[in-house]
């Protein structure tokens, strides 16, 4: 290699870290303003990654995560809870075990007692929509995870007319009145 | 027009002073709905508790609110001492706290191992009875707080009573009666799902202010069902042959007798508070009086021992104070 040819390899070396050193400063840069802007916006924008997460620490401002959610009337009385788990129910003026753990949407009257939900269990896996008279569940539909599904009405005084259906019997109706069952198909012939 | 504005005004206080004798005096200043009021022995004072999680004592006559304590959770029941020196409380949460009512000092906090307490009241100045979402019956000494005696007595334990002579306590829900001495079961009144229970002062009696409606009076200690007192509300239902009415049983969520034996007050889901003679036997047919103003049910009734005042607690956040105006 003559002198001028090493001279002329040292130039190109010299070129080419020169080039590095100017894309590393634009990179240094770059970087840097992403920082900024990750810094002031308290995220940084990543178009590939889902809105939603499953997560309670979701930065997404368009979506709110809560465990419990609370609708109250000019009084202040709660009129509507989305939670999960539901607190236990309260009726007239004291609250009452719920005898199990459900999650879902209650709804309350003027008083504040609970008067209906649309729930499922924690623990039991079934889903129920409920209207309650003061005191007790009046129209109950109900829905196992698998196998049974009902509608009733109950006056809570024996009185009561059941629409069902299962895996075993198929659909049948119960009802209750006036001192005597019907029910169809009639299991009793 | 100057004669005019005369005649107008004393027109004005001639309004005032011809009230009608069932006005109640309106007791405001908690922010949820009040479960439960009970006047102090002297009749000085009464005393509230509320969803709103405090405590209020207010001046009698005069209707002032002089005191506010704080439980910081829902409350659900309160209790005079019979000497008038204590105030307790029952509520959501694992302790029952007790106040100086003079001071408003917290005299003890009461661990009870329950999710929720519901009902509470004295047995003694210095005895206390709790009932508890547990199902349990806890009779507590006040001064040491300890548990003294625990009664298994249902699913959840929405009323207690203790009789004046302090032999008997009754509970509820089921409808129960105990030997106060030995915890023993003396016997189970035919009721439904109690949402108060109250002894007569002469002890002859037991009323039962029922959830599924109306109220139950029988003797003490043979539980004999001796009256039903019925809470009804006409209602409008669709039947098999089409729209009609019907007269719906309303919940009965308080009952207390008065000084003198002779009255019976039910309150509850109507919203009313009817006051019902009571006769040598038991029997009730008719109610005396119906007082009518609540705008929500009401949770609570206490007489005044003087006899001459009933008050009512209720869900619209308001405490009243009626002239029971009976004879």
């Amino acid at each position: 290699m003559t002198q001028d040819d090493h001279l002329a390899e040292m130039q190109v070396s010299l070129q080419t870290l020169e080039r590095r050193v100017r894309r590393n400063r634009v990179m240094t840069i770059a970087f840097a303003a992403l920082a900024l802007t990750a810094a002031l916006t308290d995220g940084i924008p990543t178009p590939g990654f889902a809105a939603v997460t499953d997560n309670a620490t979701s930065r997404n401002d368009s979506v709110l995560i809560l465990r419990e959610l609370v609708i109250v009337d000019s009084m202040g009385t709660p009129r509507v809870r989305i939670a999960a788990p539901l607190p236990d129910p309260i009726m007239l003026g004291k609250r009452f075990n719920r005898g199990g753990a459900v999650s879902g949407i209650i709804i309350y009257d003027g008083e504040g007692n609970e008067r209906g939900g649309y729930v499922t269990g924690d623990e039991s896996r079934g889903a129920a929509l409920t209207l309650d008279e003061m005191m007790r569940a009046a129209v109950h539909i109900g829905v196992e995870d698998r196998g049974e599904a009902h509608i009733s009405v109950d006056n809570g005084l024996g009185g009561y007319g059941l629409l069902g259906i299962n895996q075993r019997d198929g659909a049948f109706i119960r009802l209750h009145g006036g001192g005597k069952m019907t029910a169809i198909p009639d299991t009793a012939r | 027009m100057r004669t005019l504005y005369i005649v107008a005004a004393v027109a004005s206080v001639g309004a005032a002073w011809n009230k009608p004798s069932d006005e109640p005096v309106i007791l405001r200043g908690h922010s949820a709905g009040v479960t439960a009021v009970r006047f102090s022995p002297d009749d000085k004072w009464l005393v509230s508790s509320s969803l709103d999680g405090t405590v209020r004592l207010w001046s009698w006559p005069q209707g002032r609110s002089v005191r506010t304590l704080s439980y910081g959770a829902e409350l659900y029941d309160v209790a005079v001492s019979p000497d008038g020196k204590l105030v307790s409380a029952a509520g959501d949460g694992r302790s029952v706290t007790v106040w100086n009512a003079a001071t408003g000092a917290r005299v003890r906090q009461i661990d009870v191992p329950a999710l929720r307490s519901l009902s509470v009241t004295f047995a003694s100045d210095k005895q206390l009875v709790i009932g508890s979402s547990d199902g349990r019956v806890r009779v507590v000494d006040v001064t040491s707080g300890r548990i003294e005696k625990e009664i298994k007595a249902g699913q959840e334990i929405f009323a207690v009573a203790v009789s004046h002579d302090g032999r008997y306590i009754a509970s509820g829900l089921p409808l129960a009666l105990w030997d106060a001495a030995s915890g023993a079961r003396v016997a189970t009144p035919r009721g439904f799902a109690q949402g108060d229970v109250a002894f007569s002062n002469d002890g002859h009696w037991l009323a039962s202010g029922e959830y599924t409606g109306g109220g139950r009076l029988f003797s003490v200690p043979s539980a004999e069902l001796k009256s039903r007192l019925a809470t009804n509300e006409e209602k409008r239902i669709q039947g098999p042959k089409g729209a009609s009415t019907i007269e719906a049983s309303m919940p009965v969520t308080a009952v207390a007798f008065s000084p003198d034996n002779r009255v019976l007050a039910t309150a509850g889901g109507d919203r009313r508070i009817q006051l019902w003679q009571i006769s040598a036997d038991g029997a009730s047919e008719k109610p005396l009086r119906v007082l009518e103003g609540h705008s929500m049910s009401v949770t609570g009734v206490s007489f005044s021992h003087g006899g001459e005042s009933i008050a009512s607690s209720a869900l619209d956040h308001t405490v009243r104070v009626w002239p029971t105006a009976i004879k």
